[in-house]
């Protein structure tokens, strides 16, 4: 009886797991829209720019991308106006027209970092330009590539990545139930102070025992 | 017939003539033994293993405190804030899921301890009133809040004096109160870290119980004192100065069951005259299944502390990853608009109070309340809840494990430039120019990997689920899963939607 339960219930969770990675599977290749941003990555470090040194970092996702400008320097948070940082894109190809846009600068401690979220149309190669001006009216830029973040996977991708974790989930069902079955075959129900009963002490007798 | 999971691969030899059943039982663990393992396994019983650990992670500690006081303030570019947030958390998890609890094994924090220790010897034993995880639960919660008010993530100072006063409180706990009251009672990380590794695949445990049975010293829990050298010595042995600890968390091992309050120390191995302790495999999770009294805990399924350390570590965990995500902050625009408030931390403690304590009230409630209804009982609502609440220890495990992977294997490989810029800040690259283009996996193959932890956590909830709901009785079993299965299912639903959201520059390096 316990054994027929037990087999119904390894059919019945492998079952459902199987429908559970398919339906991951199905569900998230159709919203790779949705698909998990990551952190930013660096695309500048620690260029020197109108006098500062300056960072880029990068979320370039398809849709609204996230950049952040970093600027350091001892003086930074000393300065009476912070610097105007700006930024554009334009496809490497030159398919589009340069589109600037505007920071919002977040101060931090030790330094100054600005935001900025360009739009990327398509998975594409995109140059990046950073602008600088101070209040002493230097302006430099700097510029670097970057490719936009392509979108989610297709279906076939994740279930060849998820894989391995269907065979590792149906072995750890199989491989419960295997041992409830032979546990209920073999071993009698063990309750812990039986041990105490047949050791040469009892239970009080251990230091820190709070059963 | 009743029958919980116990230890794993325990064979049952051939009953000796003339015995009762129960007394001839031989139970001998047939599972891997870690410490057989010629190289591996040397080093693990040497009894300076451990305080070898120690010192590598107390020397990487140092170098992470001093870079984060006068390091530079930019989280991806300082060892402390890129090695605690990504590198640590990321290693803790991984490492319990492949192995076992291997932090508190090599936890920096009790080197200094044991230092304090000997200039200063505890004399209090811990009030019997603390003797729970409410104190531990209580600073559990206050991390995760002080996280996201403070944005810890982003701040390298912050960081370093969070590991400060980790230090502190570690020395300060354990020179006043004797045996390792510190990890026991008041260690949010080592909660945490007891909690995941009931889904490790290795546990310290006894290799033959019946050497147990027939032991007369029990030094494994005792400790080993010096050896009498008179008469009176001998009567007074336990006053007699200890060569080698017991386990100071109360775990008897022939009674031990699992990993809970586990910190891989090995000192009861060490004490072990026998040499019947050891670093054993079993099945991940295997231990959840089982139900009754344990050395050193007692009975978790009576213990409501447990019950919210369980609810602090699976909602915590759908909280925390919640946190990193846009939607966060329209939530708290809307508490905002609604109360009037200007300031964060009574928003943020809102809707912390409903992700740890009214979503999960409602949603247990409801949960056991059904599963009474289908059992045809009148057993309390609280006994009901407090059973079946380590099911949800396996799906917690696995958004932790999603959440912590994803910044661990998309940052993987930025230690390296973080660190040669740190070299290079000495006046000379010894360590090469920072290579900042290293990065870590591309989210392309972590994403799959996220998914993969969280399916496998709700896989692992439904099989503890079911083996709780087929304990008591044979009937219904179905109808008592059910109403927990779907508890699990959402859990898991709500971990999908939360990773497929952007990410926010709060959970990013540069959040602010």
């Amino acid at each position: 009886m316990a054994e027929t339960t037990n087999l119904t219930t390894l059919r019945l969770l492998a079952r459902a797991f199987a429908i559970l990675i398919g339906g991951s599977v199905g569900f998230l290749s159709n919203s790779t829209s949705r698909a998990h941003e990551g952190p930013p990555f660096p695309v500048l470090m620690d260029q020197s720019l109108a006098g500062r040194t300056v960072s880029l970092w990068a979320d370039p996702d398809i849709g609204e991308a996230t950049f952040y400008v970093i600027v350091e320097g001892d003086d930074v948070k000393q300065e009476q106006s912070e610097p105007t940082v700006s930024l554009w894109t334009e496809p490497v190809s030159g398919r589009l027209e340069r589109v600037a846009y505007a920071t919002q600068p977040h101060p931090q401690r030790n330094h100054l970092q600005y935001e900025a979220h360009p739009v990327f149309d398509k998975r594409d190669t995109w140059r990046v330009g950073v602008t600088l001006a101070t209040d002493n009216g230097t302006t430099e830029t700097i510029t670097a590539e970057v490719e936009s973040t392509p979108p989610g996977m297709g279906a076939w991708d994740l279930a060849i990545y998820l894989f391995p974790f269907a065979l590792l989930g149906v072995a750890w069902i199989i491989a419960m139930a295997r041992r409830r079955i032979a546990l209920q075959r073999h071993i009698p129900i063990e309750h812990p102070r039986s041990i105490a009963a047949s050791s040469h002490s009892g239970a009080s007798a251990i230091p820190g025992e709070c059963e | 017939m009743t029958v919980a999971l116990t230890s794993s691969n325990i064979k049952a030899d051939a009953p000796s003539p003339g015995a009762p059943d129960g007394a001839r039982q031989q139970r001998l663990r047939t599972s891997f033994d870690v410490l057989r393992l010629p190289l591996l396994g040397r080093f693990l019983r040497w009894r300076y293993s451990r305080m070898l650990l120690q010192s590598c992670v107390l020397l990487l500690s140092l170098v992470m405190i001093g870079h984060a006081f006068w390091g530079p303030q930019l989280a991806p570019k300082n060892l402390a804030a890129l090695l605690t947030w990504v590198h640590f958390r990321g290693l803790v998890v991984i490492v319990i899921l492949l192995a076992g609890n291997l932090f508190c094994m090599a936890c920096p924090f009790m080197l200094p301890r044991e230092i304090a220790r000997r200039i200063h010897a505890p004399r209090w034993d811990w009030p019997q009133k603390l003797r729970n995880k409410w104190p531990a639960i209580i600073l559990f919660a206050m991390v995760l809040f002080a996280y996201e008010l403070f944005d810890l993530f982003s701040d390298p100072w912050w960081t370093g004096a969070l590991i400060v006063a980790y230090f502190a409180l570690a020395a300060i706990t354990d020179v006043l109160f004797r045996r390792a009251s510190f990890c026991k009672y008041v260690c949010p990380v080592g909660q945490f870290n007891f909690v995941c590794s009931t889904m490790s695949p290795l546990e310290v445990a006894v290799r033959d119980r019946d050497v147990c049975g027939n032991c007369a010293t029990k030094d494994c829990i005792r400790g080993v004192h010096q050896e009498a050298t008179s008469s009176k010595d001998a009567f007074t042995k336990g006053a007699l100065p200890l060569v080698q600890r017991g386990c100071e968390l109360d775990l008897f091992q022939p009674r031990k069951r699992g990993n809970l309050d586990c910190t891989f120390c090995l000192d009861c191995v060490y004490a072990c005259p026998h040499d019947n302790v050891g670093i054993l495999t079993r099945l991940p999770a295997e231990e959840l299944a089982y139900e009754g009294t344990r050395s050193g805990i007692g009975t978790p399924e009576r213990r409501f502390d447990f019950t919210a350390l369980t609810i602090v570590f699976a909602f915590g965990a759908l909280l925390n990853a919640f946190a990193m995500i846009s939607p966060v902050y329209a939530a708290e625009r809307w508490i905002a608009d609604v109360t009037g408030l200007r300031t964060e931390w009574p928003i943020l403690a809102a809707i912390f109070a409903l992700a740890l304590v009214i979503e999960p009230a409602l949603l247990l409630g409801a949960a056991a309340s059904l599963t009474r209804f289908f059992s045809r009982s009148d057993t309390p609502l609280l006994s009901i809840i407090n059973r079946y609440i380590r099911s949800l220890i396996p799906i917690g495990f696995g958004v932790w494990l999603a959440h912590y992977g994803f910044h661990f294997f998309t940052g993987l490989l930025t230690v390296i430039p973080v660190a040669q810029n740190a070299a290079k800040s000495t006046g000379t690259a010894w360590l090469g120019q920072p290579q900042w283009q290293l990065g870590g996996l591309p989210e392309t193959v972590v994403y799959p990997l996220e998914l993969g932890f969280m399916s496998l956590g709700l896989i692992g909830s439904w099989m503890i689920a079911w083996s709780i709901a087929s304990q008591r009785s044979s009937n219904r079993i179905a109808l008592r899963f059910a109403p927990w299965a779907a508890l699990h299912l959402l859990l898991y639903v709500s971990a999908v939607w939360i990773m497929n959201q952007p990410m926010d520059m709060r959970g990013t390096f540069l959040g602010g």
